[in-house]
């Protein structure tokens, strides 16, 4: 495998070549410092670019043409990375010798073509394509509160810290939505062209210098650029008492939702030390988590903790029965104390580091996840695979215990169900 | 035994098959350009098998709904208290199960300590421990795994469209059971289900990845010889006649949902299509479905610009092995209008060449993004094992013989005068 990665002054380009697989993925991204008022314009704006184009003005032509192209996978959307908020576009194309076709430059084009020329006509979005987007992102507002656990999450973010950029809902917002026109997003969109940083990632069977020729000719963009900053977002005010919310909610099945944040992580611990840690408490089926509050209590079916880095934030999600929630909630805040304490097995970070490695083993077999370890790296300065798989290795368990005496729950919200046995 | 090779045309893979003496098939396509290897383990036996002559009985018996599921969660108790998670944890290993309507299978996946694991695999499935005590623990979580799967309206969906298109064929019902069925089942009832169908001669492992097939079988073999297997039986399993007409034509479901979803489907028969094969019937109708219903249709786009719909419709197929079912989905407000394009725009049976040709280019592409990774793969040929008996090797060749010609002659003996509706919408809407 061999990165290189080329600064073009108006966008940055990584090229990934590898040639195992039969097939290769782009993807564009434009990011800017998240502001909340913007947030719907940004989603809008991948909707509308990817509903029609100049030469395909209609999402029938659009979808007829990648269907020419093996079922080229396109995709556009746009989503928050802790202070930024990135659009994002992708495609995923078989390679050349698969296919008797020039498939790369043609998926190359498509891209670009969605992306560079939009269906304008007199200052502004084509009005029908516009509407059918602005009304498929209205739907896809409204349906939120229709999957528990989508909802869940964004209610758990506002009740943590209303204020926060942790806790905009990167979908979008309705009284947002309805005042933006035509013409205000096809401004929006030259700013995006002009504003953003832009970076293009590529992973195919060919040469950086070929790709660097073959996109610098058809991908310009007349504006210099200037660097980002970090994208992470530190917290490290917790509440002293955890605050508990209760929500009604139609579905049958209660969801219980736990956050806890950290006293001031070093790097080490925010990028190593929380992902052991995060695997031995509730990692999977053989997590403390899952033996007491599923195994040994039968309390739920799904039980897992996830640790998000860019808010430093360690997130504990069950699907229970409501009447349950006080004994689910005292076995999780025991759990966290036994971490605290030291009383897991030694065996347990063994475990979680071999699986981390094998993790490791089992993203070089993807071509969009080892894509994605660039996106990482560029955007949350994570390491590359290499280095993760030695600094992985240096974890201690006292180290674990340290980190676990650092987290305090914080917030729980509870979102009742019916618990209708029918 | 001798070891069988199966060339997959056009894909760049050989497949390698050996029948063991006690009747367990393995197979195993070698990918040595991966890190990983992926593994299952699966009986010929799912949700579907519920009125059976258990092994060694003269009777028919009838178990509870959800049996199958049920058994493969209790899989995973063993005797000597040993969690097959923590095992495959410790090896860094993903391990799970799934159940369907005609199967049920075990797997693994790591890069690493594959023998531990395949022998691990092989013993935790065929030592199964069921009591009283570890069976009513299970009550519990299933019952949240059913409300999980409630609170999912296109798995309610799906059910209903099953539920309401058959009257005898056993996928009428959920896989998972109901919350009432689960309840009643017993240790019994899973030792009669396990005796009869998880015997190695209704069963088979499947090995893609980093490996050297003639290692792999060696291992098995080793494994399997030190145990002891009954005789090899047949399995009697009670027959249904299925009719042609659908069990209940309309139903409303209430769920709190921003927008209706609604669905047609129309049953079909596709075993009784002359001069065609049932698989070759099926493969033309999933084509149909696609041109006529899917996002590059007419039809799709009339519906978007008269905005009876906001995102695009769908178009589907569900093998009910005596049936097909073939349908189209919608999110929409308008219901009797969409229900009403949908029912006149199958009467139109044409369609162009251009779409088909260009459809048959989805259908290569399809296969060969499966053939990237070794989990498409493994999948891939355990479903043609479990629902053929073989595996298929030429699939990129039928494919480019797809044609027309066929396509017309086929549609236009198709009976589309059986269908159901199914519409899940607020109480208040």
């Amino acid at each position: 495998m061999n990165y290189k990665k080329y600064d073009l002054l108006s966008y940055q380009l990584h090229c990934v070549k590898i040639d195992k697989f039969r097939k290769s993925q782009i993807t564009i991204n434009f990011k800017r410092k998240v502001r909340k008022e913007e947030i719907t314009l940004r989603t809008l704006l991948s909707k509308v670019l990817t509903e029609s184009s100049k030469t395909y003005p209609n999402s029938r032509k659009i979808a007829i043409e990648t269907e020419n192209l093996y079922n080229a996978s396109f995709g556009a959307g746009s989503y928050i990375s802790g202070n930024y908020s990135v659009i994002s576009f992708d495609c995923m194309f078989l390679n050349d010798e698969w296919i008797e076709d020039n498939l790369f430059e043609k998926s190359v084009g498509f891209l670009l073509e969605l992306i560079m020329n939009p269906h304008v006509e007199d200052g502004k979005f084509f009005e029908k394509s516009f509407n059918l987007a602005k009304a498929s992102l209205e739907q896809e507002i409204k349906s939120i509160k229709d999957n528990p656990n989508q909802y869940g999450a964004i209610r758990l973010y506002e009740e943590i810290d209303a204020n926060s950029v942790a806790s905009y809902n990167g979908i979008g917002y309705l009284e947002d939505l309805e005042k933006i026109t035509a013409r205000d997003l096809y401004e929006y969109y030259k700013t995006m062209l002009t504003n953003d940083l832009v970076d293009v990632f590529i992973i195919s069977p060919k040469e950086p210098e070929d790709v660097k020729e073959m996109f610098g000719s058809k991908f310009k963009l007349n504006v210099l650029k200037k660097q980002g900053e970090s994208h992470f977002v530190l917290y490290n005010k917790y509440r002293k008492r955890n605050k508990i919310v209760h929500e009604q909610s139609n579905f049958k099945q209660s969801q219980i939702l736990v956050a806890c944040k950290f006293d001031e992580l070093t790097d080490f611990e925010r990028k190593y030390v929380s992902t052991i840690y995060s695997y031995i408490l509730g990692g999977g089926p053989s997590s403390k988590l899952f033996a007491t509050v599923r195994e040994e209590n039968s309390l739920c079916y799904s039980i897992s903790s996830s640790f998000k880095g860019i808010y430093q934030f360690l997130i504990i999600s069950a699907g229970i029965d409501a009447k349950d929630f006080k004994k689910c909630l005292r076995l999780i805040k025991q759990e966290l104390k036994n971490m605290a304490q030291g009383k897991f097995e030694a065996e347990k970070i063994d475990e979680a580091k071999i699986t981390y490695l094998n993790s490791f083993k089992e993203l070089k077999d993807s071509p969009s996840r080892i894509l994605g370890t660039y996106v990482s790296h560029e955007y949350l300065n994570s390491d590359l695979i290499d280095e993760r798989e030695e600094k992985i290795k240096q974890v201690t368990k006292d180290m674990i215990i340290e980190f676990a005496k650092k987290l305090h729950v914080d917030t729980v919200y509870v979102l009742e169900g019916s618990d209708d046995d029918e | 035994m001798m070891m069988n090779k199966i060339e997959l045309s056009h894909l760049g893979y050989t497949v390698y098959h050996e029948k063991l003496e006690n009747g367990l098939n393995v197979y195993v396509l070698p990918k040595n350009d991966v890190n990983n290897i992926y593994t299952t383990f699966t009986t010929n036996y799912g949700s579907n098998e519920v009125e059976f002559i258990p092994i060694g009985e003269k009777k028919m018996i009838k178990v509870p709904l959800g049996i199958a599921h049920f058994l493969e969660h209790k899989m995973f108790e063993q005797e000597n208290g040993e969690d097959p998670f923590k095992f495959f944890g410790e090896r860094g290993s993903d391990a799970n199960a799934n159940t369907n309507y005609f199967k049920t299978t075990y797997l693994f996946s790591g890069p690493e300590f594959f023998d531990d694991n395949m022998n691990f695999l092989l013993d935790y499935v065929q030592s199964p421990h069921f009591t009283d005590q570890n069976v009513e623990k299970e009550k519990g979580i299933i019952e949240q795994e059913i409300k999980m799967y409630q609170d999912n309206p296109y798995s309610r969906m799906y059910e209903a469209i099953l539920a309401n298109s058959l009257t005898n064929n056993p996928m009428k019902n959920p896989v998972i059971g109901n919350i009432k069925s689960i309840k009643q089942i017993t240790k019994e009832d899973l030792y009669a289900c396990y005796n009869t169908f998880y015997h190695p001669s209704n069963m088979f492992v499947v090995v893609t990845g980093n490996v050297e097939p003639t290692q792999v079988f060696d291992l098995i073999k080793e494994n399997q010889a030190k145990k002891e297997f009954p005789k090899e039986q047949s399995i009697v399993i009670k027959d249904f006649k299925e009719p042609d007409t659908v069990k209940k034509k309309e139903e409303v479901i209430n769920m709190s949902v921003t927008i209706p979803k609604v669905a047609i489907a129309y049953k079909i028969n596709c075993n009784k299509i002359k001069g065609y094969e049932p698989r070759r019937v099926r493969q033309y109708l999933s084509l149909f479905f696609d041109i006529k219903f899917g996002a590059t249709s007419i039809i799709n786009e009339e519906l978007r610009e008269t905005e009876v719909v906001t995102d695009s419709i769908n178009g589907f197929t569900i093998d009910a092995i005596s049936h097909s079912i073939g349908g189209v989905i919608a999110e929409t407000k308008h219901s009797e209008e969409f229900l009403k394009s949908v029912k006149q725009e199958i009467t139109k049976r044409n369609v162009s060449e251009e779409d088909f040709e260009r459809k048959k280019k989805t259908m290569i592409s399809s296969l060969l993004f499966m053939s990237d990774n070794i989990f498409g793969l493994n999948n891939n040929l355990v479903h043609y094992l479990n629902r053929y008996q073989e595996i298929i090797d030429n699939i990129y060749d039928e494919i480019k013989s797809l044609n027309i010609k066929e396509f017309n002659d086929i549609i236009e003996q198709l009976d589309f005068n059986n269908y159901n509706t199914v519409i899940i919408k607020s109480k208040d809407a």
